[in-house]
């Protein structure tokens, strides 16, 4: 009976020296970067979005549309279909986007004026998208391998306790592709969502700020986060942009065969 | 072909009958999609816009040609019924023209752009009814657009609304990164250009009913590396021919005559770090064959190939080579002297001038404050003899609703060249547009 208890004390124990080695396991800031990367890929989606343009006097227009996405299998590649459903002017177009790690990324866009597909140079991801203070790049997300990152400390930001990252880019090339010298970023410690990002641009100075909030934990079993309201605020234009998701479902099997050019048109 | 015809053949009569039709079938749908489904409103998926424009002059080469053009458009793309789908589009517009031959006067039509449903059936799309088929990569010059019907008269900002649905049946089968798409139109719809009055003689539509089957293939691929097809068209040119009816007095009877063509095209886009390629080629060959009617258009390859890129955030520049090579004999003699001008506008018309004839375009454009205003210009050039059109255009959202755009169309070149025969009709046009 000792015997017993003794050896189940000794597993506690072990359990729990387990348990607190991995609790204190420090991730390296490349490892933070890359989890906070996928933190938000789930294997499809779908969703409505607002996007509230407001200009340095108060001006505010509105763009509303609808979206869907596809992780491509085996990969952290993503595919999006966005279907533009207001202002008039630009309901009915479409756009669709194609990622791939290690070569540019796909572009189409259906205009209904035009009646047909365009492909789009893609290599560009500082291009604001679809006016508004967000880059394509901030859209699909800067690949971590691509920047050097530095974990600088920890803050609380908004109740969250966050990672406290410094990025550059590796190369002239990347900076130039992404119109970010520098970006410094607080990484949830619980979602790994960056809650809150400052950029600087290619001169080094301060450029746009990201906030990223209402954080909502929309697939339980893979453990994937996602923000339902997204800030950009340009420092030097003083316009800024803020994105609500709405209707958001993860894993709802989504039809590869909506990630096609030709879909477009239909 | 005076502008007054034109506009004959959008009478009031057919267009409101149609209008009328569709009303009452569009209502049904909707309280059949009420009754059968879900309360949520039944989503029209609409988009109307109502627009008021001045353009200096109208398409009539006419001196004093001042043109107040009011117009309402309206497209549906209602929510889908029982895997149905439906699109409608049309617009009516009010001229007031104030033209030194007619004076004052109002000239009311109505355009029905687009009526189709389309339908999937597994791998296959079917898709039947009016429709606009704009075929081809590259940028605003298509040669491969062979079903792309026009009204080049009509006074528009964006020069995309001058395209005309045509009664149409397409089929599609998707095949992972192909399609084949067949093309059966049995419709035919007069193109209308802007012809400039010649000394002596009367020019008019030829005789051609409504019902010419024409058809057209297309082999469709499209992958990550590029986008590419090939095609195959019979049917009607939409460039015509000119053919003498006969002397009426001093006046020469002309008819525009609009005859079968075969076309073969290619087309492929694709994108290379910071620039985008586009290419495009077609062989034309006509009905002429070795005769030398000097009214009759020659059988041509006519290619496209254009490169862009966006040098600085915001600014894309597109330039593009043109280039055409036209077989035959392309000076052929005309017996009669006083069809001499007359052989000379077939050529301009075709664009037919020498054997070997080259163009450029290039559209610089560029979108600032967070894409509410853009700027653009549209230059075409054609040598031998050399004359060109200027298109500059800016555009101003001034809030979701409400767009201001100004712009001009202004053509350069001698009288005796392909767009120097336009300059009469150089403008500057201003709109207003209201979207809801």
């Amino acid at each position: 009976m000792y015997g017993l208890n003794l050896k189940i004390v000794a597993t506690g124990l072990a359990s729990f020296v387990a348990f607190t080695a991995q609790a204190g396991t420090k991730l390296t800031p490349e490892e933070i970067a890359a989890k906070s990367f996928a933190i938000q890929k789930v294997a499809d989606s779908t969703s409505k979005s607002r996007f509230r343009l407001i200009n340095a006097n108060g001006q505010e227009r509105v763009r509303e549309t609808e979206g869907v996405t596809k992780l491509i299998p085996g990969t952290t590649d993503n595919q999006r279909l966005v279907k533009f459903l207001s202002p008039a002017d630009v309901k009915g177009t479409k756009t669709l986007l194609i990622e791939h790690t290690g070569k540019d990324d796909d572009i189409w866009i259906y205009l209904p004026a035009l009646k047909k597909v365009r492909r789009l140079v893609s290599s560009d991801k500082k291009s604001s998208f679809v006016g508004t203070d967000f880059s394509y790049g901030d859209v699909i997300g800067q690949r971590p391998e691509e920047w050097s990152h530095t974990v600088v400390g920890e803050e609380t930001v908004d109740g969250k306790k966050c990672y406290v990252m410094e990025s550059k880019p590796k190369t002239k090339e990347i900076a130039e592709n992404s119109g970010y010298s520098f970006r410094k970023s607080w990484i949830d410690q619980e979602s790994f969502v960056a809650v809150k990002a400052e950029f600087k641009d290619l001169s080094d100075k301060p450029l746009k700020i990201l906030t990223q909030s209402k954080i909502e934990k929309v697939d339980v079993k893979n453990n994937k986060w996602q923000p339902m309201q997204l800030m950009a605020k340009n420092l030097q234009t003083g316009h800024s942009t803020v994105i609500e998701f709405y209707d958001y479902k993860a894993n709802v099997g989504v039809d590869a065969k909506q990630f096609v050019s030709s879909a477009l048109e239909k | 072909m005076n502008t007054s015809s034109v506009l004959n053949s959008y009478k009031f009569h057919s267009p409101v009958k149609w209008w009328i039709i569709l009303g009452v079938l569009l209502t049904g749908w909707s309280v059949y999609a009420q009754e059968s489904s879900s309360p949520a409103p039944f989503d029209w998926g609409h988009i109307a816009s109502a627009r008021t424009a001045y353009w200096s002059r109208d398409k009539s080469f006419d001196d004093r040609s001042a043109s107040w053009s009011n117009s309402f458009w309206l497209s549906l793309s209602p929510e889908t019924i029982h895997d149905f789908k439906f699109k409608f589009e049309s617009f009516g517009a009010v001229n007031a023209l104030n033209r030194v031959s007619t004076g004052p006067q109002t000239d009311p039509f109505v355009e029905f752009r687009e009526a189709y449903v389309e339908r999937s059936f597994g791998a296959f799309d079917i898709r039947f009814g009016r429709q606009i088929i704009a075929w081809g990569r590259a940028d605003k010059v298509n040669p491969t657009d062979v079903f792309g019907t026009r009204n080049l008269t009509f006074l528009s900002t964006d020069e995309e609304d001058q395209r005309l649905g045509v009664g149409t049946l397409q089929l599609t089968y998707n095949w992972d990164a192909v399609r084949v798409i067949g093309i059966f139109q049995p419709e035919w719809r007069f193109p209308t250009y802007p012809i400039p009055p010649i000394s002596g003689v009367s020019l008019r539509d030829g005789r051609l009913s409504a019902f010419q089957p024409q058809g057209g293939i297309k082999l469709d691929y499209t992958s990550s590396a590029f986008d590419a097809s090939v095609s195959f068209f019979n049917g009607i040119n939409r460039t015509p021919d000119l053919e003498f009816k006969g002397l009426n007095g001093p006046t020469a009877n002309i008819e525009l005559m609009y005859r079968r063509v075969r076309t073969l095209g290619a087309d492929i886009a694709f994108t290379q770090g910071d620039y985008g390629f586009r290419s495009e080629l077609a062989y034309q060959q006509t009905e002429k064959g070795g005769n030398t009617d000097a009214f009759r258009q020659n059988d041509q390859l006519y290619g496209v190939f254009g490169v862009e890129t966006t040098p600085v955030e915001n600014l894309n520049l597109n330039v593009q080579v043109l280039g055409k090579h036209t077989f035959g004999e392309i000076y052929s003699p005309v017996g009669n002297a006083l069809l001499v001008p007359l052989a000379e506008q077939m050529r301009f018309i075709a664009n037919q001038t020498v054997r070997n004839l080259w163009g450029l375009t290039f559209r610089p454009s560029y979108k600032f404050w967070n894409d509410t205003a853009e700027i653009e210009t549209a230059l075409v050039y054609w040598s031998q003899p050399a004359s060109g059109l200027v298109r500059p255009k800016a555009s101003y959202a001034i809030n979701d609703q409400l767009k201001a755009i100004v712009g001009g169309e202004i053509a350069l070149g001698k009288e005796s060249s392909f767009f120097g025969r336009m300059v009469r009709n150089n403008a500057v046009f201003s709109e207003l547009r209201y979207s809801f």
